[in-house]
Formats: structure tokens, C-alpha cells, sequence
């Protein structure tokens, strides 16, 4: 499988660098089950004005995962072949993502939180474990504090809690701002080659949001997992301060790892998580 | 070495460890080595005027297995019992530990950095892989700024920069005065049920080593992998420092983890050693990454 990303890479790469024109997508998300586009698992359920799309596979307890912000389903499509085996995996198209709608001119991680507890609520699902990667981390800590009794364990991987360049690093910022004036820039063009108005409130979302406070996170009764690559999106700095401000938490830095390790990484990451699932949670100090 | 620090309790400890360690091979005759004080295995260099004590096992390229401060070879025997399957595992008891020899009045951590380097160069040692635990750690860091040629890769685990409250957790540097008040006392009722002179010079390090800048870490060619627990008694703000100032490096903070992962985690902590020792060194970068997802997504 490694060999199968690599190659995939190098193709991507050399096509990219060859013809630029042509972009291909950095990772191999090949999978025998088409996740995200699935009708023998996908269903639409009407919630706060929206038809939301998910798919859930396997059975057993729920687990509940959330995909980032420029992703949909399939990003997570190796957790999902991993973690299907062992829980009821339950997985949404997030407001404006993938099959779901958008509906709305001023997209908020709140509103996409309140979405996937009624999609819970509807399941009848009373609590369950949440994997949320980048954005979906930051609804899972969301969930966590704002809904305590849905969430079991929240793992948030490349999660930030405020948007300044104390949480991102600068470039990320100066991407996200101008890849924000490139889609303003779109609509007002009427282009119509991609759906700008999706991608302009995906970068709005980034560009103004989130504004979790500390005082906020204290409120988590959740044990939680705060996962980063130690060449995130997100300042180690910021991930450590997570880590404090949560009163059951556990920090895991994946040394040479970037934000994209849920793909890059999988076999770790799944392993690793998993354990996190599985085990009592248990905060050992060095303190003698 | 602020793990071992406590003498008494710490004793303790290493006892518990001891027991958990050695407990599950006591069925096993032929397993149990002592590491440490093994006279098949362990010989004295003499460095820089002091007999230094040293084990070697295994067959391979050469990994440096440096302990924790207060400790000795002993202490590696997890990580020499692994590391010996495929390496040539060179470990040795620091300046006034173990059997080494103290020989002065005033310890360093950069004269201890000295002494390895020797003792490398009398074992004809070009270059290996460290791996360097708490002091061991520190003790790693001054190799590859001082002896480069020394160091292939560093790994580093629960080591600081500087010995103050921006590094430690308050409650350690409390425990630390409390060791120097400790010693004083022992020396002053002219104690001997232990050796309190030696014991005191390498307490009295603790309380005001190591002073490494971050100039320092600039200068460090090889690659190096900066590791910690998640509730470790360095401060996590100080090991994303450390990493942060080393121009090719890596950090892992293990998660539910402690200063002493290399003990009560050795499958977990050996095997991200040995990963980053034997994959070629290279740094990820999310930026590429993500420009190409994104490139896929607006272009």
C-alpha cells in the first residue's frame, strides 16, 4: 500500500510539474468500496434546512467521523476500512461537502456541529466516539464542549481553536486569504467552472473562525486525543495549549508527520487511535 | 536524570522497574545478563584522566546508548536487549556514576560530553547513532554541537537546554534543591553510607546545568529526534524549543506517556528509535501538501 501512495505521489508530481494545467490529487484514495459515493450505504436526512448525505458501515458501537475542510467522505475512506470492522462507523458529507447542501451565506463550525448532532439525535444515537480531522476536529472539540453528553472520546487530529498565526503558521493564513480573494474573485466574474460559492465560504470559514477560548475547552468532559504532525498546518505551540486546557487529555506529536497523516500515515494513525479507543483512559505523570 | 535524582525514593523505583523488568525472565536462566556489571561484556577506557567504564554487545553498525543522569548501563538494559539484535550496542556509565570515575570538582555535562567523545575515539568509532535518555539526552545534544563527526542521528528523549522553571515543571526544581540540601546535610553529619561528595557534585550539575543556547542547536548537522512524554518532567513548551532550533529535526510526544517511556513503554519508544535510525532523515511539509490538495480542488 505504502509503495502504491508513493507511486501514486511521484505520478502526481511529474504531472503536475510536466503540465500544471492538469492538477492531480496528492494522495491515492483508491478504495474497492466507493466511500462517498456509495448507495448500498449512503443515505440523505433532512436536518437544520439541509439534505445532509452519510454513509455509516459495520456494526457494533458508534463511531463517528468527520472529514476536513476541503474534503468529504472519501478523505477518510482509511479510517473508515480500518475502524469499520470494529464500530458502527457513521460518516457525514459536512454542510456544502460532498453530496450535502450548502444552503446558507455564512458557514459556521457551529452550524456544521449542530447538523451532525441531529443527524445523531435522528439515529438515535445517544453518545458515541468521534474521529474529526482539521475542521472536523475542531467540531469534535465543539461537540465536546458544547453537547458533552453526546461524545464518548474525541480524537482531534490537526485541530485549532483560534485562527491568528499563534495557532497557523503564516503561510497557511496567506493561503487561506488568498485563496479566499481568488473565489471572491470567481463570483464576481461569474465563473462557473467550479462551485465558488462553496469554496468561498470554506475559506471565510477558515479566514474568520474558529474563536474557542480556553475557558471553553475546560468544559470538555470527554477524554480527548489531541493529534498533530510536528510539520502541521497547526503550531505545536497551539496543539500543546489544547492539550493543557483539556481536563482529560492526552497529546500525541507524529514525529515527521504533517496534517495529512489520517492518509500518509494511516496504519499508524488507525493503530494509534484505536488503542486510545480501546483502552481506560489513563493520565500517568512523571511526578513522583 | 531528574528521574533518578531522589535518591531514596528513587531507589525505589528503580527497584519497582527492576522487578518489572527482570521479573519476567527470572524463568529464563540463560536471559538474565547483568547489564551494568557484566565482566564478559564490560572493560575501562581511560578518558580525559578518569577510568571510564563501558559494555559492548552485538554485531553491526554502532548505536550509543547513553543514561540517564544518576544511572548507569544498567538502566539501558531494555534498549540494549533490542538494539543488539542488529546493532553493535556501545554503552558506558557517565563521569561519576556507575563504575566510572568522578576525578573532579566541578561536573559538566560538557565534560561529560568529552568523555564519550574519547571513548568513541579509543573504540575507533567514526560515527554512530546516539540515543540518549534525560542527561543522555543533554549529553547527545553537546556530542553533535561539539563532536559532529561523532554523531549519524541523535535521538533525543526528555532532555532540556537549560536547568530553571522555562524548562522544568516548578515541582522538579523544588525536588532538585531539596536533593543539594540533601547531600549538604549527609556530608556535614559526615555520613558514609553512601559516596555523598560524588553524589553531591552530580546533584549540584542538575541545579545549575545544562546552559546549552540555542545558537548552540543551530550548529547541530545531523538529524536529530527530539522525544518527551505527554506529561514528561520537561516542559513540552521547551521540547518544541529544542526541535524548533535544530536545523533537521524531528519531535515525538508520545501520548499517555511519562519521562520514563524507555522503561514502562520500551516496545513504543525503542521502535520509533530504531524507525528514525534506520529511515533516510526527511522533513514533511504540510505546505506542499496542502497546496496540492487545494490546487485540486480550485484549479
Amino acid at each position: 500500500m505504502k509503495t502504491k501512495i508513493l507511486t501514486g505521489l511521484i505520478i502526481g508530481l511529474t504531472i503536475l510539474i510536466s503540465k500544471n494545467s492538469i492538477a492531480q490529487h496528492p494522495f491515492n484514495l483508491d478504495f474497492k468500496i466507493p466511500y462517498g459515493n456509495n448507495p448500498i450505504a449512503g443515505k440523505y436526512l433532512k436536518v437544520n434546512g439541509i439534505n445532509l448525505y452519510y454513509e455509516s458501515y459495520g456494526a457494533g458501537e458508534p463511531l463517528l467521523l468527520i472529514h476536513g475542510n476541503g474534503g468529504s467522505i472519501i478523505n477518510m475512506g482509511y479510517q473508515i476500512e480500518y475502524f469499520s470492522n470494529k464500530y458502527k462507523v457513521i460518516i457525514p458529507d459536512c454542510r456544502g461537502r460532498g453530496k450535502s447542501e450548502l444552503n446558507t451565506d455564512s458557514l459556521t463550525y457551529e452550524q456544521i456541529t449542530s447538523d451532525l448532532i441531529m443527524l445523531l439525535d435522528t439515529l438515535g444515537i445517544d453518545s458515541c466516539d468521534v474521529i474529526g480531522w482539521s475542521d472536523g476536529g475542531i467540531i469534535g472539540l465543539l461537540m465536546g464542549i458544547n453537547h458533552p453528553y453526546k461524545t464518548k472520546k474525541i480524537i482531534a487530529m490537526g485541530a485549532n481553536v483560534w485562527h491568528d498565526s499563534t495557532a497557523l503558521y503564516p503561510w497557511v493564513i496567506e493561503w487561506i486569504k488568498t485563496s479566499r480573494q481568488e473565489a471572491a474573485k470567481m463570483l464576481s466574474n461569474h465563473d462557473t467552472s467550479k462551485d465558488w460559492k462553496v469554496i468561498y465560504q470554506r475559506m471565510a470559514l477558515m479566514d474568520d473562525q474558529p474563536d474557542i477560548t480556553l475557558t471553553d475547552l475546560h468544559k470538555i468532559k470527554s477524554p480527548v486525543l489531541i493529534v498533530a504532525g510536528d510539520k502541521d498546518a497547526i503550531r505545536e505551540e497551539h496543539s500543546v495549549l489544547i492539550y493543557q486546557n483539556i481536563p482529560k487529555c492526552q497529546l500525541w506529536i507524529i514525529p515527521g508527520g504533517t496534517h495529512f497523516a489520517p492518509i500518509s500515515q494511516h496504519e499508524l494513525f488507525n493503530e494509534t487511535v484505536y488503542r486510545f479507543l480501546q483502552e481506560p483512559f489513563n493520565r500517568p505523570d512523571s511526578r513522583f | 536524570m531528574r528521574n533518578q535524582t531522589l535518591k531514596p525514593s528513587f531507589l525505589l523505583l528503580s527497584s519497582l522497574i527492576a522487578v518489572c523488568i527482570y521479573g519476567q525472565e527470572t524463568s529464563n536462566a540463560d536471559s538474565v545478563i547483568p547489564y551494568g556489571n557484566n565482566p564478559l561484556a564490560g572493560h575501562f577506557a581511560q578518558v580525559n584522566g578518569i577510568k571510564m567504564y563501558y559494555e559492548i554487545y552485538g554485531q553491526g553498525e554502532p548505536i550509543v546508548l547513553i543514561h540517564a543522569g544518576g544511572g548507569s548501563v544498567a538502566d539501558c538494559k531494555p534498549q540494549i536487549e533490542y538494539f543488539s539484535q542488529h546493532n553493535k550496542v556501545i554503552t558506558a556509565d557517565s563521569r561519576g556514576q556507575g563504575k566510572s570515575e568522578l576525578n573532579t570538582d566541578f561536573l559538566t555535562y560538557r565534560q561529560i560530553a568529552d568523555d564519550w567523545a574519547e571513548l568513541l575515539n579509543q573504540l575507533q568509532v567514526d560515527s554512530a547513532c546516539v540515543e540518549g535518555y534525560s542527561d543522555g539526552g543533554i549529553i547527545g545534544l553537546l556530542l553533535a554541537v561539539h563532536h559532529p563527526e561523532k554523531v549519524k542521528k541523535l535521538a533525543a528523549m526528555g532532555a532540556n537546554i537549560q536547568s530553571d522553571t522555562i524548562a522544568y515543571y516548578p515541582w522538579l526544581m523544588e525536588f532538585l534543591e531539596k536533593l543539594l540540601t540533601y547531600a549538604e546535610t549527609k556530608i556535614k553529619e559526615k555520613d558514609t553510607t553512601d559516596n555523598w561528595q560524588q553524589y553531591e557534585k552530580l546533584v549540584y550539575m542538575w541545579t545549575v546545568n545544562p546552559i546549552i543556547s540555542v545558537q548552540e542547536l543551530h550548529q547541530i548537522k545531523c538529524p536529530v529526534l527530539i522525544l518527551g512524554g505527554d506529561r514528561d518532567v520537561v516542559r513540552l513548551e521547551h521540547l518544541v524549543l529544542i526541535y524548533r532550533n535544530i536545523p533537521s529535526a524531528q519531535l515525538c510526544i508520545f501520548p499517555g506517556e511519562t519521562h520514563f517511556t524507555t522503561w514502562f513503554n520500551p516496545v513504543l519508544f525503542n521502535s520509533t528509535v530504531e524507525k528514525f535510525f534506520r529511515e533516510p532523515f526527511k522533513i514533511n511539509d504540510s505546505k506542499l501538501l496542502l497546496e496540492k490538495w487545494y490546487g485540486f480542488d480550485l484549479k
